[in-house]
Parts: structure tokens; sequence; C-alpha cells
């Protein structure tokens, strides 16, 4: 589904990502695990088609397109989503009417009808069950006076609405309690499928209790360092991102 | 006499209608002698600093000999470069070419004479040549919580062309109006003067809500409106900027505890220009005002804001805040934006503040990245910002009109 090719990107003036490598599957959920100023948000930001960063070398591919060619909102349409680690306030634009507008917009451009009011509502309802989420939520403005958990939870709602082939969670974790982590980590097992790929990308090990990964990756430096299963994470946890960074190192004088 | 406009103008004054009364024969020829004498405002008058006059002073414009209009819609009133028709409207609801040819416009009646304070050519081109408005007055302790629309158009051709309104518009106590000025697209060029003097008596609620297209022509507009005590304003304003598009609006709290909620939308596409000089007197204690402008201009338009409070001495207890944010579409628009607070009491609070940017690229990025395409995201973001000059008050016909012109898909 995305393969990701000797990735280069700068942002700043300043080389981030330095070669990343990462094939992500239909159906698969690779966690990316580093320490801060590893590279981890430039490649959501350079996945989802954000300005001011520059890729200098290296390829992606998406089911098959040039992803890098894509403007954000046909990344979009195509079926990448991105989960914000700080999610935008919007005063002034309802909730409901953005998240109706984005689905129609992504739907004229693959092609299909667009959704009538009625459909939507139910469409929404439905999924704020999922979420936990108040229906007044729907009134508001986006993310305007939202508290921190309630933004991400919007942003995990976001994705439900849209159903996206390939989702990126940028440190979706951050700032949580242990409750709404909980109900995050709901809101996205509800959405696994063998249809969807997720890029989970934390800092912590413990968003990974809830959301089981298939594969974890550890980004040192702008490269992917080492890769494997769910057991990484533990080990990680356990000794620290200093220890792959010796191991990384020790490799590369070997 | 020192440009085309005036020797133009002056020598076009229509003979007065039958059974005009003797005062406003003569305040008409009094205004045109003046009009004639009067100096032409230059860019180095301040208050006309920002916006250029130079195009319209060479201008030949002619009188409108178009007919009355015949339909008026659903509207209460229609006035067609200057001369109306009156359709479903409540008896208080006249024209003041019907009040003056039968007789029974008092003076008292006359819409203001700013000519004998000194006015300039446009008051005096209005005072001239306006012989029709609405002459509303509404009995005290009305209540209708209809929108009564006033639908003002102009001559409809390419032509250079002039026409001028007069409309006086009287709340008695405690009464409440909600009234919709619908001004159309003024196409061809030339000058439209519209001069309203509104008095809102004790206790009463006046809701206006203004609108005006983007126009072609000089729209010049003069609008004063006092508040006795405990009466309440709702102004609601959105323009699309003409050649430009003046609107000198000076606001009275003469009485305590008036309440002046005024919020303002400037939408400005071309090279067209908006200007608003606004004038707010704090006259009385325990008044509170606020204003809300949003000015977005794009392409080589221009927006000019000059916002001035006034809060006069022993005025305790005012409340005022005015503010102004700017859009700035194009590196070739321009914002011209200048509040200034004037405070004589001793017991105020009072804020003011003015601000220029850009759409915020978090926020344009955030829309995309869920697959909205970059207009529909501009026009969506642009909204909300002008939204905010209408508050609590999205469902007033400014509003409304504001969500039609941004319609998204």
């Amino acid at each position: 589904m995305l393969t990701i090719d000797n990735l280069h990107a700068r942002t700043a003036g300043k080389d981030i990502l330095k070669g990343l490598d990462l094939k992500v599957g239909a159906g698969e959920v690779h966690a990316i695990m580093g320490p801060n100023g590893s590279g981890k948000s430039t490649l959501a930001s350079v996945l989802s088609g954000r300005d001011g960063y520059e890729v200098t070398a290296g390829s992606v591919r998406f089911n098959g397109q040039d992803l890098l060619e894509l403007e954000p909102e046909e990344r979009a349409a195509a079926g990448v989503f991105l989960a914000l680690q700080y999610p935008v306030e919007i005063p002034g634009v309802n909730n409901t009417y953005f998240l109706r507008a984005a689905l129609n917009a992504q739907r004229r451009s693959r092609g299909e009808a667009e959704i009538d009011s009625v459909e939507f509502l139910r469409l929404v309802r439905e999924k704020l069950k999922v979420l936990s989420l108040p229906d007044d939520l729907l009134k508001r403005g986006v993310n305007s006076g939202f508290s921190g958990g309630e933004k991400k939870r919007n942003e995990i709602f976001q994705m439900a609405v849209l159903e996206p082939a390939l989702a990126i969670l940028d440190e979706t974790d951050s700032g949580l309690d242990i409750d709404a982590l909980r109900q995050v980590a709901d809101g996205v097992n509800a959405l696994r499928s063998p249809e969807r790929g997720f890029i989970v990308i934390t800092h912590y090990q413990r968003l990974l209790d809830y959301i089981q990964p298939d594969f974890v990756h550890v980004l040192v430096d702008g490269r992917i360092v080492e890769s494997g299963d769910r057991t990484l994470a533990r080990e990680l946890e356990a000794h620290g991102y200093g220890w792959v960074a010796e191991r990384h190192l020790a490799d590369a004088g070997a | 006499m020192d440009t085309v406009l005036q020797q133009t103008l002056a020598a076009q004054l229509p003979p007065p209608s039958a059974g005009w009364p003797a005062w406003f024969i003569e305040r008409r020829q009094r205004a045109l002698d003046a009009l004639v004498s009067a100096r032409w405002p230059q860019r180095k008058d301040e208050a006309w600093k920002y916006t250029s006059l130079h195009e319209l002073a060479q201008q030949a414009p002619q009188v409108v000999q178009a007919a009355v209009p015949a339909a008026v819609d659903d509207a209460a009133m229609v006035f067609v470069a200057g001369q109306g028709a009156v359709g479903n409207a409540p008896p208080f609801m006249r024209r003041l070419a019907d009040a003056l040819a039968s007789g029974q416009a008092g003076q008292a009646l006359a819409p203001a004479t700013p000519a004998a304070e000194g006015g300039d050519v446009f008051d005096h081109a209005n005072a001239a040549f306006a012989s029709d408005g609405a002459l509303i007055d509404v009995p005290a302790g009305y209540v209708d919580d209809d929108w009564f629309r006033i639908h003002i158009r102009g001559a409809g051709q390419a032509a250079s062309t002039h026409w001028h309104l007069a409309h006086r518009i009287q709340l008695g106590e405690g009464a409440n109006l909600r009234l919709h000025l619908d001004q159309e697209a003024l196409s061809g060029s030339g000058l439209a003067t519209i001069v309203s003097d509104i008095r809102v008596a004790r206790g009463a609620h006046l809701e206006l809500a203004w609108t005006r297209a983007a126009g072609d022509m000089a729209s010049i507009a003069r609008t004063r409106i006092e508040l006795e005590a405990d009466a309440r304003l709702t102004l609601h304003v959105l323009d699309a900027g003409a050649s430009p598009s003046r609107h000198d609006l000076t606001v009275v709290l003469a009485g305590e505890n008036v309440q002046s909620d005024v919020g303002g939308v400037f939408m400005l596409e071309g090279r067209r220009v908006a200007d608003l000089q606004f004038d707010l007197r704090h006259d009385s204690p325990n008044a509170s005002s606020n204003t809300t402008w949003r000015a977005i201009a794009n392409e080589r338009s221009r927006a000019v804001f000059n916002g001035h409070i006034n809060v006069a001495k022993g005025a305790d207890g005012t409340d005022a805040q005015l503010g102004c944010k700017s859009l700035l579409g194009s590196v070739q628009a321009e914002v011209d934006a200048k509040p200034v607070l004037e405070i004589y009491a001793d017991d105020v609070k009072c804020a003011h503040g003015a601000t220029v940017g850009q759409l915020d690229a978090q926020a344009l990025f955030y829309l995309r990245s869920r697959g909205i395409g970059l207009d529909q995201a501009r026009s969506m973001l642009t909204r909300a910002f002008a939204a905010e000059a209408f508050g609590e008050r999205q469902d007033s016909p400014a509003a409304l009109r504001l969500a039609q012109w941004l319609e998204v898909a």
C-alpha cells in the first residue's frame, strides 16, 4: 500500500529525514517510536503534504501513485489521513459542516455521489457512539474550546467518518490521561480492518499496550535503525532510546 | 465650482413638483448654491486621505428620468435611481415624495440639513436633489418580529447617472423595528448619495441591516443615528465596495443606559474601495457599545476603517469596545485601519484594536488534509472570519447575505 524509499527531507534549513525506508501493507499496524527530534513528526508532515517541508531525495508511493506529487486534499481523497499532534482550532466553522464538506469533497474527487444530510447525520451519530463523544460536539466550531482529550478524540472521530485507507496518528497519545487514551485506542481498534493500514507515531510504549502493532520501528536521526515485532517496544521501554542508538552506532562502526 | 461634476450638477436641478412646500424649494436652491461653491475634497484632507475622488470629479453624470418602479416584489418599499414606490408596508412607512406632494411634510419631517452645519459637496448634492426616500415613523410600543425590506437599485444602465435618497426614520418610545436596507449593485458610473437621519426614542430597539452589493458608481452614504435613554441599536453593515463606497456613520448615544452593537463586513474584490468613517459618541452615563468590523480585501481593492469613539465628560460607567480585523488576500490589496479613543470621563472601560493578517496557514492545511480543496477551504475560513462581525446574530439579513456571497459547494 505504502512504500517509502530512501526519503530525505528538510525543514527550516535543517536536514531531518536522512534515508528513511518503510513499507506498510493493507491491514498492518506499524508503530514508529523514537526520541525527540528524530524526525517522527516530520515524517507525518511530509506524508500529508504540509507546507514548509522539502523532500530532497527518495520517493513515496501509495497504491501505485507518487504521493509527493499530490496536494494535501488529493492525498486525503486518495485515502491518506493524518491525525494531528496539535489539532487546529477553527472557531466559526461548524464541526458538522466541516466534516460533511470534507467527506463530500473526497467523494466528489473519487467520482462518487455526495452524501445527503439525513444519511450523513445517521453516519455521524453512529461513529460518535463508538468514541463516547457528546452529541453537542457536532454543533460547536471545529476544535473550538475543546479540551486536549476532546481534540484528540475528535481526530479519531473524523477518521472514523472519513474511513481512510491509510491512517497516520502523530503522537495522538500525547497529553491524554489514561481514560482518554483508552477511548482513543478503542476508537482506533474499532477501525482496524484487513483493508486499512496504520502508522502510529508515538514517544511512549504506553499507547501500544492498547493499540497492539504488528511492527515496531525505531527512528533515530532521520532513519529507521531497528525494526521488530511489538516486543521491541517493551525492550525500548526497559532500556531507553540510548540503547538502540548505541547498538546502531556499534553496528555502523563494525 | 472647480470640477466637471459640480458644473454638471449645477445645470440640472429639476423644477419643483406640484405641492412642494416653499421651505423645501428654498432649501434645495440654497443647497444647489452651496454645491456650486463647495470645495472639492482632496486626498490631503484627513477625512479623504485614503480614498481618491479624482475620477468622480471628471464625470458628467445625468439625472435619471426613470419611471417610478411598478413592481415592488416582496419589499416594503423600492427605490430605483432615487424614486420610490411603496409595497407591502405598514401605514407608518411612507415616501418622502408623497409627503412633500401632499403638503404634509413640515420642516420637522425634513431630512437633516447638514448643509447648515458646513456639509461637504455630497451633503449639498443630496439636499439639492433628493426628493424621495423612506419616511418611517414607528408608533410608540410597536412590536414586530418581521424584517421590513427596503430595496434600493440604480438605473441599471451603463451610462453615467446621479441620484439621491433621503431617509428619515423615527422609532417612538418602546418601539421595535427590524429594517433591511437592501442595496443592489450600482452599475454604470456616476454618483449616488443616501442620507439617513435616524432617531430612536427611549426604550426603543432598532435592528438595522444594510447590505450594499458591489458597485461601480461612487456610492456615498451619510448616516446619523441618535439614541435616547434605554434605547438599543443593532446595526449590521455588509459592503462589497464601489468606486468608491463611502459611509460616514455617526452614532450618538444621547441618553443613559443605551446599548449599541455595530457589526460590519467589507468584502472587496477588483479595484473597489470601501471607506467607513465611524464616529461614536458616548454622551451620557452607563451606555455600552460594541463595534466589530471585519475587512476582507482581495486583488487590488482597498478598505478604509476610521473608527473614532468619543466619551464625553460626565459619561461615567461607559463601556466601549471597538475592534477591526482585516484579511489581506493579495499583496496589491490595502487596508487602512485607524481606531481612535478620545475620553473625557473618569470612570470608563474602553478597548480598541486593529489587526491586519492573512488566512491562518495551519487552519488551511487542516481543512485540506481532510480533503477540502484550497478554494473551498479559503472560502470557509473567510466566512468564519467575517461572520464574527455579526456575533450570535447569524440569522440577520446581513449575515445571511454574507453566507450567500461566500456560498461554498
